[in-house]
């Protein structure tokens, strides 16, 4: 069952949110019940017929029989605020066959989709199609190459001087880039800025993003040599985007998934959230990406603590850590999962980089960790005592809830140092960074 | 050859820092980028974790198995959600009374309301248990929000510390060990600026003991005024100390009730008769007893509560000496009837029969409510301010009376004729420390007038008493629905939240 803190974030809108909290102490509940996996109630609307609301216990999955366009609807969120006020107070009851789409419903698959008549013009539209591509590669090749002179430009002066330029010094290749239909390009040279003009060790860091992205623009000159599995990295990380379909329609992995942390970051105009799984049986990572503009809430994602059996759809790659989440359903949060030491996930972290050298941060998953201060900053350190140095501010929920006692922790790792996403203690699992 | 060695990449970094211009390095920026992709993939990939010198030593104490209930750690964390630092000094009230602490994850959050808030430390506290105060250590701003840490370094703080965190660190150890407080007062006063001086006697008056006579006895001696008046009004709470003495002495050549009038009173024809006999002049001692010597608006509207429009009364300096001897001394002190004090209510019919009634009775009000006297607080209230009409004194004199008495007074307010312009503000004013049947009263009163008067839920939702919070809420949902109120969500979330504290701690 979630708690309150934990639907806050999945409303569509403050005032989604304020309806629902009428609405979950108002009387125009007709029927509420449960059952181990799904919560569902019917509930007095404009209507004449009562809307039907169902959910998944972790919230995964939810359906309304309302009108509303948002997402959740206030129906959902009254409905899972109820079962977080007063738990106890909901009868368990058989279910209605109306909930039962809560868990065979998937994503669209193109398979199931009914095939689209083929027109006379289609070869036509194919012919089109390709020519738009053909351009889009010339841009792009063209884009790169004058991407490549800038950069070593940029290396020629010198590190130091970039760091005082102003900020259209950046923007305005970043936008040349974006013109060029390279937006991941242009993505790549703005991380380069965010780490030369970052404070502390920006020298070597902004180095290293320099090398990155010489080393993108390179296989992209040298793309027909690049075996398939890394060349869609490249395509990725440039900018060629693959439908959802797509993914979907390619190989998917079953497993008992944890969801094991999340993190929000703003990306240009974008707001982006990384959504961290760990299979328990494949012993593999994977990442879900979602995103947002402005304050608009981010589309659902399982919650950090979350453990369902079910698939994944990973994007093509040489590492297949991005995917989408197919089906699921809810599964208890299984123990001693992650890694004994850091050294253990530092090897994970090197293996992922001899698969995808542009890989940024991968997940480290550590038992019997503890925060502790060290030179005076804080540390996280294994039971060996192999300790990295955390980024951002001091992780005062993890000591709080650590109490000096090992833990195990969730965290992203960049080669460098880590960011916590979770702790937990057997079963109960505490996000980080958010409000509790 | 490349060579992947650490001092190589700092030679790079070096290189990639000044420009490659500017740099001995002879390769062109490409190859130069080449190598430093394969020298950076092999310093991540090769990177092994330093070691702590020793294994680290284990907390000296064991995971808290029960710190308090599953519902009561939903609804704090439910308030910090929602931000409410007096929410969680109720929180922190109920659960202490019960034992339980904070559950480790939320400690953070709790540690920071104590930081922001001083007022609400003493009330936390209890409720950090061992791990909260194990935590608290880690970081300097949340031990000094933990009072007993702060009483301990209480002397180091208040040579070097910052202004709010020396006051703190001096309330702290003045309330577990008030000898050393006065010892570390005595110690620095000399030095400390005058509002120093102001706020030190401040924090004394918060605890006050006879055994802080002396000392405010000789800060009526201070060369800045608002020290001396500070001592002064602190010195008035103390009923054995030299100062009210001098008070008691000054009343009875300036008061009394008259004799034959209470002997007629006796037999049922009239009331006493007040004879009212202001000093002639208001020497040096009456100065430095803090006597004001000219009627000053501010200082007559903040403490003695007298508004603009009654200004001209007070010009004459005569009553205004006499008023102000009255309010420094008990109540009722120095009208005394053949030995023994007359009743209150006695004195304030007497009172309101003389043609200089402002003067007791303003007098007596401010006293009433300095010496938190019930029985002229509920006097005052019925036999003056209700029939006069005049309720802006109820706000400080509410505080004083017994839970009976504002069970008995409330409804007298509430259906005064004078209440009728702003029921819903005295309503709301009462509801504080109200007894269950008076709330009720209120939130009828404040629903019936909610379509004519602002109501201000939020109060409303501080207020109530905790078990009426579904009441209060179902109100709030009711005025909202036909009014044009501000839509406040807040005070219906304030509602929400205490009706579940008032089902976890039920009474």
């Amino acid at each position: 069952m979630l708690t309150r803190a934990q639907i806050t974030p999945l409303a569509p809108d403050e005032a989604s949110l304020s309806a629902a909290e009428s609405l979950a102490a108002s009387r125009a509940w007709v029927t509420l019940a449960r059952s181990d996996r799904a919560l569902w109630a019917e509930i007095h609307g404009s209507g004449k017929t009562p809307y039907r609301v169902c959910a998944d216990i972790s919230a995964t999955s939810n359906r309304c029989t309302c009108p509303s366009r948002k997402h959740p609807c206030k129906h959902v969120l009254a409905l899972l605020l109820r079962a977080a006020d007063a738990p106890d107070a909901i009868n368990h009851a058989e279910e209605p066959s109306w909930v039962l789409p809560l868990f065979t419903a998937k994503l669209k698959h193109p398979a199931t989709e009914p095939p689209i008549a083929k027109r006379a013009d289609d070869t036509a539209r194919a012919a089109d199609r390709a020519k738009r591509a053909a351009k889009r590669e010339q841009r792009i090749t063209d884009g790169v190459a004058e991407c490549r002179v800038w950069l070593d430009d940029l290396l020629s002066e010198g590190l130091a001087a970039a760091r005082t330029r102003p900020s259209e010094f950046w923007e305005r290749p970043a936008a040349r880039l974006v013109d060029a239909q390279a937006p991941g390009l242009a993505r790549c040279l703005r991380r380069l800025r965010d780490a030369v003009i970052a404070p502390g060790d920006w020298a070597s860091r902004g180095l290293e993003r320099a090398a990155s992205l010489h080393l993108l623009l390179r296989a992209h000159e040298r793309l027909a040599e690049i075996p398939e599995p890394l060349r869609h990295e490249v395509r990725s990380r440039i900018g060629w985007t693959i439908t959802k379909e797509e993914v979907l329609a390619s190989e998917r992995v079953r497993d008992t998934w944890v969801v094991v942390g999340a993190v929000e970051e703003q990306d240009d105009r974008l707001r982006v959230r990384r959504t961290w799984l760990w299979g328990t049986q494949t012993a593999q990572e994977a990442v879900v990406l979602d995103y947002t503009i402005a304050n608009r809430a981010f589309g659902p994602s399982p919650p950090v603590g979350a453990a369902f059996e079910g698939m994944l759809a990973f994007y093509p790659g040489a590492r297949r850590c991005r995917a989408l989440i197919d089906e699921q359903t809810h599964a208890p949060w299984p123990a001693n999962i992650g890694d004994a030491t850091f050294d253990q996930a530092l090897a994970r972290h090197a293996e992922a980089l001899a698969a995808d050298p542009w890989v940024e941060s991968t997940l480290a998953i550590v038992r019997d960790v503890r925060f502790l201060t060290h030179d005076g900053a804080w540390v996280v350190a294994d039971r060996e005592g192999a300790f990295l140095p955390l980024v951002g501010d001091p992780p005062w929920r993890a000591v709080a809830i650590g109490g000096g006692q090992p833990i195990a922790i969730a965290a992203e790792y960049d080669g460098h140092d880590v960011r916590p996403m979770s702790v937990w203690a057997g079963a109960t699992v505490w996000p980080l960074g958010t409000k509790p | 050859m490349t060579n992947f060695g650490a001092s190589s990449w700092k030679e790079s970094v070096a290189a990639a820092l000044i420009g490659l211009n500017r740099s001995p390095t002879t390769c062109d920026a490409a190859s130069f980028l080449d190598q430093s992709c394969i020298a950076s993939a092999a310093r991540r990939a090769g990177r092994m974790p330093p070691r702590l010198p020793e294994a680290p030593p284990f907390a000296p104490h064991a995971a808290p198995s029960q710190t308090c209930s599953r519902d009561a750690a939903r609804i704090l964390s439910d308030i910090i959600v929602l931000g409410d630092a007096l929410l969680i000094a109720e929180w922190a009230l109920l659960a202490a009374d019960r034992c339980m602490t904070v559950p480790p994850a939320l400690l953070p959050d709790v540690l920071d309301t104590a930081a922001a808030y001083p007022r609400l430390r003493d009330l936390i506290e209890p409720v950090l248990g061992e791990r909260g105060m194990w935590l608290a250590t880690h970081r300097s701003q949340w031990r000094a929000a933990v009072p007993s840490f702060a009483a301990e370094s209480a002397e180091a703080v208040w040579e070097t510390g910052k202004r709010a965190e020396r006051f703190a660190a001096l309330r702290a150890l003045r309330r577990r060990n008030a000898d050393a407080a006065r010892a570390l007062i005595d110690s620095s006063w000399k030095s400390l600026p005058a509002t120093d001086r102001t706020d030190t006697i401040a924090v004394i008056a918060e605890t006050l003991s006879m055994l802080d006579e002396p000392f405010l006895e000789s800060c009526l001696d201070d060369r800045a005024v608002t020290v001396q008046q500070a001592a002064a009004q602190a010195l008035a709470r103390l009923p054995k100390s030299r100062f009210a003495n001098r008070m008691r002495q000054r009343l009875t050549a300036c008061v009394c009730l008259s004799h034959d009038a209470a002997d007629k009173w006796r037999t049922g024809v009239r009331r006493g008769t007040l004879i009212l006999r202001p000093p002639a002049a208001c020497d040096d001692a009456m100065r430095r007893d803090g006597i004001v010597h000219r009627y000053n608006p501010a200082e007559a509207e903040s403490w003695y509560g007298i508004t603009q429009d009654d200004a001209h009364l007070w010009r004459v300096d005569e009553p205004w000496w006499l008023m102000q001897i009255i309010a420094a001394a008990p109540p009722g002190c120095g009208f005394r009837h053949e030995g023994a004090s007359a009743s209150p209510d006695d004195l304030i019919l007497a009172a309101m029969a003389h043609e200089q009634a402002h003067v007791p009775l303003t007098g007596w009000r401010y006293s009433a409510a300095l010496h938190r006297d019930p029985d002229w607080a509920e006097a005052l209230l019925e036999r003056w301010c209700v029939p006069s009409g005049d309720l802006s004194y109820v706000e400080s004199l509410w505080p004083a009376l017994t839970p009976s008495q504002r069970d008995r007074i409330g409804p007298m307010i509430l259906d005064s004729r004078a209440a009728r312009s702003h029921r819903v503000h005295l309503a709301v004013q009462l509801l504080d420390h109200a007894c269950l049947e008076l709330s009720r009263a209120c939130l009828d009163a404040i629903e019936q007038s909610a379509k004519q008067q602002h109501v201000d839920l939020e109060s409303v939702a501080r207020r109530v008493h905790r078990s009426l919070a579904t009441e209060a809420l179902a109100m709030s949902r009711r005025i909202l629905d036909t009014s044009y109120a501000h839509a406040s969500h807040v005070a219906n979330r304030i509602l929400t939240i205490r009706a579940r504290l008032a089902e976890e701690f039920p009474a």
